[in-house]
């Protein structure tokens, strides 16, 4: 309750003060306002605690509206926003720190002892020093309007005055609070480098994009010839840095070039195109924003991927215009009858997805699109690896507890043709000795008489069957296979191409999997107990193969 | 005999060149449609002697080329960084060089020669790991080793191509 008529106090203080101030030079106002900067923000700040009370009584003067207005919440946090705009380090320089620590004698509570240096207020201040102590010891009393007046007039005179004043008074202090600037500065800087005060990710980090975003004015350095440590802060700085730029073409080439280089690039190679995004900041930027030429990726990419039917199951070609198979329509009847949901929508037409049109879905990201929209991949093979228990039989003369336990491990691969063409094999052999060689051209029987008979290649080779593949726009892939020394059946395999966090849509799903009877038109369903879903690997074989440009 | 022309490179010094080499530039031919028969030198000043003869080298060569060579279509059919062997001993010099037949292959408009410098650059850079992209092509590593190890992470997915 003390604390409210000393708050009432004070507002009566003000207020007097106030309407003494509006009477009598109300052409000091704005003359406030343009006033340098310095001076003014300590004072303002220093006095909000106190203010902030005073505030709903009236805005009555604009001098105090501007008060309100510029003064920070968080003094110690702001100020070097603030101030700081001219440089990133600045919060932990001691420029910073004289506009932005408030001098701490105001506080109305504490620090007796420094104010009454010089008692008459009277008594005309001359130095700097004298000034800013005189109107420290205003805004003590309350003493607003003269306070800010000679606070003005100490930093016209001195614009350091309040360090000097610091440093006779409170050098202990000044110190903490500099260092509590230096930790929330850091803070501070990512905020204001996005105007967004972002939910950090993990251990403060901004996000990627945007890291990304802050990346965006800077340009690519070039190393030096003596090597200058690392410095790389302000433009400011890097005038001032002895030693000669060595050439650097990247950094010289004109922005247009250098996205025609990188265009080559990424259409020869998405991957090292991305990875140059690692090599710096500029660089970084633009392979992540350049949307040209993801565009342009993604339409090529996707451009390869099989929408309908392209071939027989055996391979050869389905002629060009192809307006809907009739065996297609009886495959879709007799998947009516499945008891699967999926299946039952039957398909009147295949919708070839419009790239532009998917646009959309990835936040019209064409970056994302590449990323994230469901394809199939040629440069490598799907792997799915399974496994099985099977109880083993006790050996009559083993003298063991337990019944043996077999682990038996399979796997199933598939490699994607562009041309709408597939292989599908399942073995025991594991991908060591299956996928550098899981291709056509070395499965010729041409090349396969190169291996000798006990090489794997031989033993699994006879057990690849061929197939066809397609893809719809929700990601749904058909295949059908032959089956071999079985002429009247076919495999129909259902998947669903899924994204894997991090690496994108590189997994298959398995949605249904069929023996189909050509003959006698049976489609019996697969358990599938055992069956995994495929994963994507990169074959380096396979990228030679296809030219890696996919 | 084949009719020719005059080139001032920057520096002052005088080529003189077949016309049908010379109008693989884009920019000279249409400056000689537009002007009809010169006697003069023609002013290039933004190349200087040692390029221009380079360009020109480069033009001679492929004076033949059907000027359709470099259109979409071929373009992806063709491997984006493949480049015929005497294009890739014509690029091996360096990296002013390099630099310097770019630019100048695009102020002169001769769209294959542009390509074929932008697709060395693009070998310079393919199959490198981001350090010795650096060292390739001096340029400064202004990332913070979190802000490298983050970026990495985050482009990992890109591998899988």
């Amino acid at each position: 309750m003390a604390d409210e008529s000393e708050l009432s106090a004070f507002r009566r203080q003000w207020q007097a003060e106030v309407s003494a101030r509006k009477s009598g030079t109300s052409t000091k106002a704005p003359a406030a306002a343009v006033g340098p900067p310095k001076p003014r923000r300590p004072s303002t700040t220093q006095r909000r605690p106190s203010v902030t009370a005073a505030v709903p009584t009236a805005p009555t003067s604009p001098k105090q509206r501007r008060t309100s207005v510029t003064a920070p919440r968080r003094p110690s946090v702001t100020a070097p926003a603030s101030a700081g705009s001219s440089s990133v380090s600045a919060s932990t320089g001691p420029s910073a720190s004289t506009s932005t620590i408030p001098p701490p004698a105001p506080v109305p509570t504490g620090f007796p002892s420094p104010t009454p240096l010089k008692t008459g207020s009277k008594k005309t201040p001359q130095s700097a020093l004298e000034h800013y102590e005189a109107a420290v010891e205003h805004e003590a009393s309350g003493d607003l309007g003269e306070s800010l007046k000679l606070y003005r007039q100490a930093f016209r005179l001195d614009d350091r005055v309040d360090k000097v004043y610091k440093e006779k008074y409170f050098p202990a202090v000044k110190k903490t609070v500099d260092s509590a600037i230096a930790a929330a500065g850091g803070k501070t800087v990512v905020e204001k480098k996005d105007g967004v005060t972002e939910g950090k990710k993990d251990e403060g980090m901004p996000s990627m994009s945007e890291l990304v975003k802050s990346f965006a004015s800077l340009g690519i350095e070039a190393e030096r010839k003596p090597v200058v440590g690392g410095k790389k802060e302000t433009e400011t700085t890097e005038e001032e840095e002895e030693g000669e730029k060595k050439f650097c073409l990247l950094a010289e080439v004109p922005g247009e070039l250098l996205l025609q280089i990188l265009r080559h690039l990424a259409l020869a190679d998405v991957a090292a195109y991305v990875r140059l995004g690692q090599v710096c900041k500029h660089l970084c930027y633009v392979v992540s924003s350049e949307e040209s030429i993801w565009a342009e990726v993604t339409r090529r990419t996707f451009k390869k991927q099989v929408w309908e039917w392209k071939v027989e199951v055996d391979g050869t070609e389905l002629p060009e215009p192809e307006p809907f198979p009739e065996e297609l329509a009886e495959v879709s009847e007799e998947e009516a009858e499945g008891s699967d949901g999926e299946l039952a929508e039957g398909e009147p037409k295949r919708i070839i997805p419009v790239d532009n049109e998917e646009l959309e879905r990835y936040n019209g990201s064409w970056k994302e699109m590449f990323h994230l929209r469901p394809r199939l991949r040629f440069n490598g093979v799907y792997i799915s690896t399974c496994n099985y228990h099977r109880a083993g039989g006790h050996m009559g003369s083993a003298l063991t507890w337990g019944t043996p336990v077999h682990t038996v491990t399979y796997y199933r691969y598939l490699r994607f043709y562009p041309d709408g063409t597939l292989l599908s094999l399942l073995t025991t052999h594991g991908p060591a000795e299956v996928v550098y060689l899981f291709s056509k051209p070395s499965l010729l029987p041409a090349a396969l008489k190169g291996h000798p008979t006990t090489s794997a290649i031989a033993q699994w080779a006879p057990y690849v069957s061929r197939g066809r593949w397609r893809l719809d726009h929700e990601g749904r892939v058909d295949i059908e296979t032959e089956v071999r020394n079985l002429k009247r059946y076919l495999f129909r395999m259902q998947f669903r191409v899924r994204n894997v966090k991090g690496r994108g849509a590189v997994k298959l799903n398995w949605e249904g999997f069929w023996s189909w009877n050509k003959l006698t038109d049976d489609l019996a369903a697969f358990e599938g107990r055992n069956d995994k879903p495929f994963f994507f690997s990169r074959v380096v074989a396979a990228e030679k193969e296809m030219g890696v440009e996919l | 005999m084949a009719v020719q022309i005059k080139l001032m490179s920057s520096d002052q010094a005088m080529l003189v060149v077949d016309k049908e080499v010379a109008e693989r530039s884009v920019l000279i031919k249409n400056m000689l449609d537009d002007i009809g028969e010169v006697d003069e030198a023609i002013p290039i000043p933004n190349v200087n002697e040692a390029v221009l003869k380079k360009v020109i080298e480069w033009c001679e060569h492929h004076k033949g080329d059907s000027p359709s060579t470099n259109d979409e279509e071929s373009d992806s059919r063709k491997r984006s960084t493949d480049i015929e062997e005497w294009d890739q001993k014509f690029m091996q010099v360096d990296q002013e060089m390099l630099f310097e037949i770019i630019l100048a292959a695009n102020y002169l408009d001769i769209k294959p020669l542009l390509d074929v410098g932008c697709k060395t650059v693009a070998n310079m850079i393919k199959g490198k790991s981001p350090e010795e992209i650096r060292k390739t092509f001096n340029i400064q590593n202004d990332f913070t080793a979190e802000e490298e190890e983050q970026i990495r992470r985050e482009n990992e997915w890109a591998e899988d191509r």
